[in-house]
């Protein structure tokens, strides 16, 4: 087995993003190698650097993004520092975060497209090149959707669609499945492993999510602080536990636990009862309703874990309870007010709302604004908002930013601004969405863990997530959704017995097998590349 | 709004080449912009809606058109009076009110101006897909990346909306009251007061979608480029484009209306 990337003493410093700031240094003296044709895991907390290293893989870093490098990544006998993205890119092949921003034409097939137009293929070739790379993503019969109207996973899916087609030798993945639920996830990793059994290819991806890592990968680098710490292979995972999970990566040994919902006794008035709210979207042309007769009571200081997959109703469901959508049919009662006769700054007194994106809530210019800017608005006096404010920053760790705006601040602290801006309100209902997507482990747990210390001083907080393991360790109830429809309301069932059920048939972890033949995708199809 | 521009659709004027299609927008925006006559304008109008319509672009689309410019249009038929006191017969007489019949003739010529203008538009963009409308640009000689630059911006207009919408939707959650006739403080609120306090409020979600906009952008170019964008190659396209003889057809008609419109313009004269 030949190197395929050399990485000889990296460093990174990003240019910095005010002026007369300080350079940030993201990457600090990494050496490692990787051979051709393995699986590379780069895993560590939040802000370590993977999204950093995955740059510089792609060629990003030194040519497109602002900051000073040291050091030498050779890819594929090709120094990055000395050709443009562009040249790098027919040996790599580079899958962002977040699907939204890569994904920018107007259809799948064009999205395909793109890089064999670049590479001036046949365009008689293109049609057939393209069904090739659907069907090895498993998206045959997608090709004139709209990519924003597809699912998390598909969508990701057709990154690496577009990534693989002008078959690049190495494919490098910044946390790909972060934004997706578990299906879309299992969908993302089943796609990879379709590919790499149909044709040689190094594949390079950091990840969050440990458990598949542990699953696949020939070698892992673990990354703190822009340093890489280790560099070994998946036996770290048992052997060096201990060490992962004080860095916050979190290591998944345990089996994941079931959640059951038992039937809860009612007695007492409800904090938020739903009867049979149903809502349809306006827009979009779906003609089924996104709540269907949705009835729920939530009694006072109950934890609720809200799940169920992409597209079930789940924040729908949560918009509802502050007003931001009106029922359709239906009423919805919260803190005793009809949510349908009170405007959404009138129930901001009686509901904090955390939404999924924290991008989307940071508007001040100042951290400290930010978190006065809730209180003020309910007509607190100065004196109680600046208290408040201080309190929060204390708890979330944030002083030293106080003066800083919040959009510059890194992805963990933008999120700890967004939450520490609602819960300086006090509400007596908390929703949250999606809270602790994108954090690591060391960091989720802290968020949780004051959200339950409020949960126990009485407020009551419904919570969706993707995490299992933190719905089933931190929620009182769950509620699971179905294409609008409650499948469960209850207690969660924390028994032994729910645990290991009895002729339970196992989830099998494996990929799906592909029963179809898979046409090897010669590269000899592609005329432009010839001998450069 | 949660889509594209486009309306996908299979329409006359989806089929026609996206070449003839800028010719008919462009001919549209001058003709309307050089003639101040409200009669021509109106029929313009009422052409643009009938070509629309008859390419089964769906009604909500051109009522979404009149609502997005309605504002525009209220704006400047009732300002356009108020500042241009010009015109000999003065219908009315109110201090430094002077309306008189040419300038409110005006008001009307520039409130049709408006929507005419943006159906102009309209007409292509509602039924030319992106490949396409780059495609077209690239054969009259515009470079691939400006046409490219263009379509781009087009697709990302919604997302940028939608983001608009969801930062201005956390502040409500976090206890803004804009419609609110007291203040959380129980203040009683006037119109004027309510009116500023809103734009106050629009300041910070534009900053935040700026901030957004230029991280996209940024990811956006990244994933051009790690596509081959500047690769050097001879580019090659995937959508083909051809004058049929409907084409030609629609390109007739089209330039005999403009020659017809020009020499209606200067007979009137």
């Amino acid at each position: 087995m030949s190197g395929m990337i050399t990485v000889r003493d990296l460093g990174w410093k990003y240019a910095p993003l005010t002026d007369g700031g300080k350079a940030v240094e993201s990457l600090k003296h990494i050496d490692f190698d990787i051979p051709s044709g393995s699986f590379v895991g780069i895993i560590g907390p939040t802000g370590a650097g993977k999204s950093t290293l995955c740059m510089a893989l792609a060629g990003i870093i030194p040519n497109l993004a602002d900051g000073t490098m040291s050091g030498t990544v050779v890819i594929d006998g090709m120094n990055t520092a000395r050709y443009s993205v562009s040249r790098i890119s027919e040996h790599v092949g580079y899958v962002q975060q977040d699907p939204e921003s890569q994904l920018f034409c107007a259809s799948v097939e064009d999205e395909i497209a793109f890089p064999l137009e670049n590479r001036g293929v046949d365009p008689d070739a293109m049609d057939r090149r393209i069904d090739d790379m659907l069907e090895l993503v498993g998206m045959t019969g997608y090709r004139k959707r709209v990519p924003t109207s597809l699912s998390g996973g598909q969508m990701q899916r057709v990154a690496i669609a577009a990534a693989l087609a002008a078959e690049p030798d190495v494919l490098i993945l910044d946390e790909p499945t972060a934004a997706l639920d578990p299906e879309g996830k299992q969908e993302v990793f089943d796609a990879l492993e379709r590919i790499r059994r149909t044709r040689q290819l190094t594949v390079v991806m950091a990840e969050q999510d440990t458990e598949h890592i542990a699953r696949w990968a020939d070698q892992v680098l673990f990354l703190v602080n822009g340093e890489l710490v280790r560099n070994g292979d998946t036996h770290m995972f048992t052997r060096e536990r201990a060490m992962l999970e004080s860095a916050g990566v979190e290591v998944s040994a345990d089996p994941m636990p079931r959640i059951v919902a038992i039937p809860d006794t009612f007695d007492g008035e409800p904090v938020i009862a739903m009867e049979h709210v149903t809502h349809r979207y306006a827009q979009g042309g779906n003609a089924s309703a996104a709540l269907d007769d949705v009835s729920v009571r939530i009694m006072p200081g109950s934890f609720v874990g809200l799940i169920g997959r992409n597209g079930s109703g789940k924040t729908t469901l949560a918009k509802h309870l502050n007003g931001l959508l009106k029922p359709d049919r239906g009423t919805v009662t919260v803190d005793g007010l009809d949510v349908a006769w009170h405007s959404v700054g009138e129930m901001a007194a009686h509901v904090g709302f955390v939404f999924q994106n924290p991008d989307h809530q940071i508007f001040c210019s100042s951290t400290r604004e930010e978190i006065s800017f809730g209180p003020a608005a309910l007509g607190l006096d100065g004196g109680t908002v600046f208290r408040r404010a201080d309190e929060m920053m204390t708890l979330f760790d944030l002083h030293r930013y106080e003066e800083v705006s919040p959009a510059t601040l890194g992805y963990g602290e933008r999120r700890a601004v967004a939450l520490a801006s609602v819960l300086a309100m006090r509400t007596p209902i908390l929703v949250l969405d999606e809270p602790t997507a994108g954090l690591d482990h060391r960091l989720a747990q802290r968020f949780l863990g004051t959200v339950k210390r409020l949960n126990e001083q009485g407020t009551t907080v419904v919570m969706i997530s993707h995490d299992m393991r933190a719905i089933y360790r931190y929620c009182s109830h769950v509620l699971r959704l179905r294409d609008g429809h409650v499948e469960q309301f209850g207690l969660i069932d924390k028994s032994e017995s729910a645990q290991h059920p009895q002729a339970e048939p196992q989830r099998r972890h494996e990929p799906t097998t592909n029963t179809h033949g898979f046409r090897k995708i010669s590269k000899h199809h592609n005329k432009a590349r010839g001998k450069r | 709004m949660d889509s594209d521009l486009y309306v996908p659709g299979d329409g006359w004027l989806h089929r026609a080449d996206p070449r003839v299609k800028f010719l008919i927008s462009v001919a549209m925006l001058v003709l309307c912009l050089i003639w101040r006559n409200w009669a021509f304008i109106a029929v313009m109008l009422v052409i643009e809606h009938v070509m629309l319509i008859t390419d089964r672009v769906p009604m909500e689309r051109i009522a979404w058109v009149w609502k997005i410019l309605a504002l525009i249009i209220v704006l400047i038929v009732v300002l356009w009076p108020i500042f241009d006191t010009s015109g000999t017969h003065v219908l009315l007489r109110w201090g430094w009110l002077r309306l008189t019949r040419e300038n409110l003739l005006m008001a009307a010529v520039m409130g049709l101006r408006i929507p005419a203008l943006g159906f102009a538009c309209f007409i292509t963009l509602f039924t030319t897909s992106q490949p396409r409308l780059i495609r077209g640009l690239v054969a009259l000689g515009i470079p691939y990346k400006a046409g490219l630059t263009l379509a781009t911006a087009l697709r990302y207009i919604p997302v940028f909306f939608s983001i608009f919408q969801s930062v201005s939707a956390a502040q409500r959650a976090r206890g803004l009251d804009l419609n609110g006739k007291v203040t959380a403080t129980g203040r009683k609120r006037n119109v004027f007061v309510r009116i500023v306090d809103r734009f106050k409020s629009y300041l910070p979600i534009i900053i935040a979608v700026l901030i957004r906009a230029y991280k996209m952008s940024q990811s956006v170019g990244w994933a051009m480029e790690s596509r081959g964008l500047n690769l050097g190659a001879r580019r090659t396209y995937h959508v083909k484009l051809r004058m049929r003889a409907q084409d030609w057809m629609i390109l007739l008609i089209t330039v005999i209306a403009i020659v017809c419109s020009v020499w209606l313009m200067v007979w009137l004269l």
